[in-house]
């Protein structure tokens, strides 16, 4: 028993680590912004890739746009890290919610141009999801559901982040969420079971 | 909604249909550290701004209120006890402001005239003395002529309030004393700093109408009596001169 508390005293838990680095990142310390940045932008990057996944939409622009948001505004963040993690993938769904206002305003080219000019409509994702036709199968499919579902799902699983966390970012409380992710979860099972007993 | 959906276990989490999609999303997006120095540039910047933002959010509001509630006051919208209290504030916040900025003027034209420098020591003694004869400042400083103590000040008259009385002055003393300002340039500064001080404070003696007439009446009672049998009288004006301190030396010289 004793063993386990010294151990546990020497080495900081990731909460630990993340609780210092947001504190000493809000008082305007580089490092404690660095330790945040490398914790969440692999998942954060991810779950962009995720959303975006039948889009034109840069997700690295995205994610960048993050960022620079959180950059200018973590002195006046208030909260722990969950705080901190709800705060960032909300910044990151409002920016993603404007890219596609942005992109369903501006005037789509033709069949034609597409040829001639060779645009891609989802060039990131092509990249992003090159060697993994499992994974781009299950995120179109998750894609297919209805956006509130979708979205909850995609936080729950890509983003690992919990209920609460989840239910702050969406805007709904914890049951809602349940509620949400439960039924995504039958419908995928669904189509993905039927899909898989297709093949 | 019901409790079945509610209470449902995250069984995603360990779900084989989701385990590529796990896998893809705990896979690390090589970390870009060009993108990372471009964020701490910003994040670094973002604290100037902060300063700012506090500055704007405290200074200009703290300017704005300095000046809008005295231009209230004397404007008659507020209150009158209130404006009464801005005013009485504003005036002695006020005195020690205005009497820095006579030194700072006095000095500064001590400075910039001529007479402080020693090869144009004649020449602008003249001038020095005609400019202190239009300067109150450097008047009450002077040693009173023999005029001015010939004046016959009446108890009745002195008690009147008077414009400035240093503004008659007789060029005679102040000419001796540019004269003296010529040969000691390097102590007009600290002096006339002194000068001005004294003649601040005379100015707000005579101004007082209640110290005058007894000061008028206590100490020019001999000079009152000889006066009276002068043929002409001098105004009163030119007659408070004779309450500065020492002027009785000349009456009896005279």
């Amino acid at each position: 028993m004793s063993d386990q508390s010294t151990f546990g005293s020497d080495k900081p838990s990731p909460e630990e680590v993340l609780s210092d680095a947001l504190a000493s990142a809000r008082r305007g310390d580089e490092a404690g912004f660095t330790i945040l940045w490398r914790h969440h932008n692999s998942k954060l990057t991810r779950f962009t890739q995720s959303r975006l996944v039948n889009s034109s939409i840069d997700a690295d622009e995205i994610v960048s746009e993050t960022w620079l948001n959180v950059a200018r505004d973590l002195r006046k963040f208030e909260g722990g890290p969950s705080e901190f993690a709800a705060w960032l993938y909300t910044i990151a769904r409002h920016r993603i919610i404007d890219a596609v206002r942005i992109r369903d305003r501006q005037v789509r080219p033709t069949e034609e141009l597409e040829e001639a000019f060779w645009i891609p409509s989802a060039l990131n994702v092509e990249r992003e999801f090159a060697g993994s036709e499992e994974v781009r199968r299950i995120v179109s499919e998750i894609q297919k559901l209805p956006p509130a579902q979708s979205e909850v799902l995609l936080l729950r699983i890509v983003s690992d982040l919990s209920v609460e966390e989840t239910a702050k970012i969406v805007r709904k409380n914890a049951n809602s969420v349940r509620v949400l992710a439960h039924r995504g979860l039958a419908t995928l099972r669904e189509s993905l079971g039927g899909a898989s007993a297709h093949e | 909604m019901n409790n079945n959906e509610i209470n449902s276990p995250d069984d995603f989490a360990n779900d084989p249909l989701f385990e590529s999609l796990r896998a893809f999303a705990a896979e690390p997006v090589p970390a870009r550290e060009s993108d990372l120095s471009e964020l701490l540039v910003a994040f670094r910047s973002a604290k100037p701004k902060a300063a700012r933002k506090i500055t704007k959010g405290i200074a200009f509001p703290a300017i704005f209120i300095a000046l809008a509630i005295p231009s209230l006051a004397y404007a008659g919208v507020l209150p009158d006890h209130v404006s009464h209290q801005i005013e009485g504030f504003i005036h002695t916040v006020s005195k020690p402001v205005v009497s820095v900025a006579h030194k700072i003027a006095s000095l500064t034209t001590d400075t910039t005239s001529p007479s402080s420098t020693p090869t144009a020591a004649p020449a602008p003694s003249a001038s020095a003395g005609n400019s202190s004869s239009s300067s109150p400042s450097q008047a009450p400083s002077a040693p009173p002529s023999s005029e001015s103590s010939q004046s016959t000040p009446t108890p009745t008259k002195s008690s009147e309030p008077t414009p400035v009385p240093v503004a008659k002055p007789d060029p005679k003393p102040t000419h001796s004393e540019s004269d003296e300002h010529a040969k000691s340039p390097t102590a007009s500064p600290s002096r006339s700093a002194e000068e001005s001080h004294k003649a601040e404070e005379s100015h707000k003696a005579e101004n007082s109408p209640k110290p005058l007439p007894s000061i008028s009446a206590t100490k020019r009672g001999e000079s009152d009596s000889e006066h009276s049998k002068s043929p002409t009288p001098r105004p009163s004006s030119t007659s408070q001169l004779g309450s500065v301190p020492g002027s009785g030396e000349h009456e009896s010289d005279d």
